[in-house]
């Protein structure tokens, strides 16, 4: 414990923040069954990480567990090389400092596979909610960047829509552009175009392909393999909470080593 | 003829001024309405609290709750009305004894606005609780991972998004609130109800008067339904209409 923070500081000093996100032993339970199970990550700054799997194998989980949706129940989180503190009590594990969550949870966006747009708001109302409550942006601001972002992803005739009046796709083109507006340093997709009907995959994907290519940062849990080779240039394999494989995606996708993978890639082609 | 006559007779009795009654009629249907609606508020700042130390409160306050809410459900709410206010007032006129103060003669407004609010406050504290478990979770978890603070996720969040499902809850219970004040006349509170019953009684008009009450409630009830469907409305507007 005492030599990783050690380490930290001087990594801090020479590279800042080179590691987006890293995850040392993170396991999750839920009561007796345990989801995750020891997953080591590591996400440097730029990556587009693919996370790939079987259904329940704990991809959602550990998403979740990184903007503490899930409080992990062992293992270390560090969010820009500043780990999320927790404490023990008899209910097992809880983060230990609330205003450090919520100020490291402002650096993540995430993009929910049910949009989770919030229905009462307008589309516009959605997209500055978190720019002013959280990160203190003048509301003019935070209207003139929301207007940007609609604009972006082709939505800017449907700013004072309500979501539930929107296609899904749109919706979550306006989801993404909720994640956008808060300028997160890494952004989380659990499988943005699952709830999606197949003719809307398409436009949703090429929003997010867009911004791969910005070199933001990015993990994403996807069934879509071949847009995961495209634009990933890291793909996670899990299997029953645990990392199976992981490596470039020509290496996973076109010559994947464990028996488990080689039957995942053909069962979803 | 002469029926015409003991109508037009009788329909003086209503005149605003005296000898008619009328005057007493609006003044009596304003102490209710003013209890209604100080009850209801007060209902609804218990409910919107007690549905809250519910869902996120710790052990004791969520017991304290469930007692609350089960013992103002479970007794008729006349006897509440009596036992709160002649138990209350002897209660608060005790301790100003024991604070060495003299006895207050307690308003009969604040009162019924306390009893009726009790009353409301547990049953909007379920319609409340319920609203808030019917929000789709995903919007809560959104505010969660966007970094919103309790406070900011319950202000801009929770609270309207709950709505929708708590207003046909809520809007019973304003109707309940502006017939349970007719309660209050056992204690002696001038609202309508008492009014008319004492303006029946001089003139022995009864069809007459209790018809009259009967059309003031009645025309409460249809403005208010009128106000709470615009309000239901406007609380529905992120939702699709239904085909
Ligand atoms: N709140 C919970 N309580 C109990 N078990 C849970 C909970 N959430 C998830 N699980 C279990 O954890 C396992 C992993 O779930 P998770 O949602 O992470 O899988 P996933 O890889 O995202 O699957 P999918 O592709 O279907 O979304 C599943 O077996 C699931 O049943
Ligand atoms: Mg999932």
């Amino acid at each position: 414990m005492l030599t990783s923070k050690n380490n930290n500081t001087i990594n801090n000093n020479e590279k800042p923040a080179l590691n987006a996100i890293q995850i040392r032993g993170l396991h999750k339970s839920y009561g007796s069954i345990e989801v995750l199970k020891g997953i080591d990550l590591n996400a440097k700054k730029g990556d587009i990480i693919a996370i790939i799997g079987g259904s329940g194998s704990g991809k959602s989980t550990l998403l979740r567990c990184i903007n503490l949706l899930e409080t992990p129940s062992a293992g270390d989180v560090r969010i820009g090389g500043e780990t999320i503190k927790m404490k023990q009590t008899s209910q097992g594990p809880v983060p230990a400092d609330k205003h450090q969550v919520r100020r490291l949870r402002a650096s993540l966006a995430m993009v929910f596979q049910n949009f989770n747009l919030w229905q009462h708001m307008s589309v516009l109302e959605n997209l500055i909610a978190a720019p002013t409550l959280v990160h203190g942006m003048p509301k003019v601001a935070a209207i003139d960047l929301a207007k940007q972002l609609l604009t972006r992803v082709g939505l800017s005739d449907k700013q004072d829509s309500y979501p539930a009046f929107l296609s899904g796709g749109q919706q979550q083109r306006v989801a993404i552009a909720r994640a956008l507006a808060v300028q997160p340093d890494v952004m989380l997709f659990d499988e943005p175009t699952s709830a999606l009907d197949p003719e809307l995959v398409g436009e949703v994907l090429k929003v997010i392909e867009d911004l791969a290519r910005e070199g933001r940062t990015m993990l994403l849990v996807t069934h879509e393999m071949k847009f995961a080779r495209e634009v990933a240039n890291h793909v996670v394999f899990l299997h029953q909470g645990l990392i199976e494989e992981q490596g470039p995606p020509e290496a996973i996708f076109d010559n994947p080593h464990s028996e488990r993978l080689k039957q995942f890639i053909r069962t979803v082609q | 003829m002469d029926t015409v006559t003991s109508l037009f007779e009788s329909l003086q009795l209503l005149a605003l001024s005296p000898p008619g009654w009328g005057g007493n009629l609006l003044r009596g249907l304003l102490h209710t309405l003013e209890i209604a609606i100080g009850g209801y508020s007060l209902g609804l700042a218990i409910g919107l609290m007690g549905a809250c130390g519910k869902l996120y409160g710790g052990v004791v306050v969520r017991d304290c709750l469930a007692c609350y809410t089960t013992m103002v459900r479970a007794v008729p709410e006349l006897i509440l009305i009596l036992l709160l206010y002649y138990a209350g007032t002897d209660l608060i006129n005790q301790l100003m004894f024991w604070m060495g103060r003299d006895a207050v003669d307690i308003d009969g407004l604040i009162a019924g606005i306390f009893v009726i609010g009790f009353v409301q406050g547990a049953y909007s504290t379920e319609v409340i609780r319920g609203a808030i478990q019917a929000i789709p979770q995903g919007q809560l978890e959104a505010a969660k991972a966007y970094g919103l603070s309790f406070w900011q996720s319950l202000r801009k969040v929770t609270l309207p998004a709950m709505l929708p499902y708590a207003i046909p809850g809520l809007a019973n219970l304003w109707l309940i609130a502006t017939k349970d004040t007719a309660l209050l006349a056992v204690v002696g509170f001038s609202e309508l109800t008492l009014e008319t019953r004492q303006a029946a009684g001089s003139t022995k008009h009864y069809m007459l008067f209790y018809c009259a009450a009967g059309v003031l409630y009645l025309m409460v009830t249809l403005i208010s339904n009128r106000l709470i469907s615009r309000i239901e409305n406007w609380s529905r507007r992120g939702f699709a209409k239904e085909q």
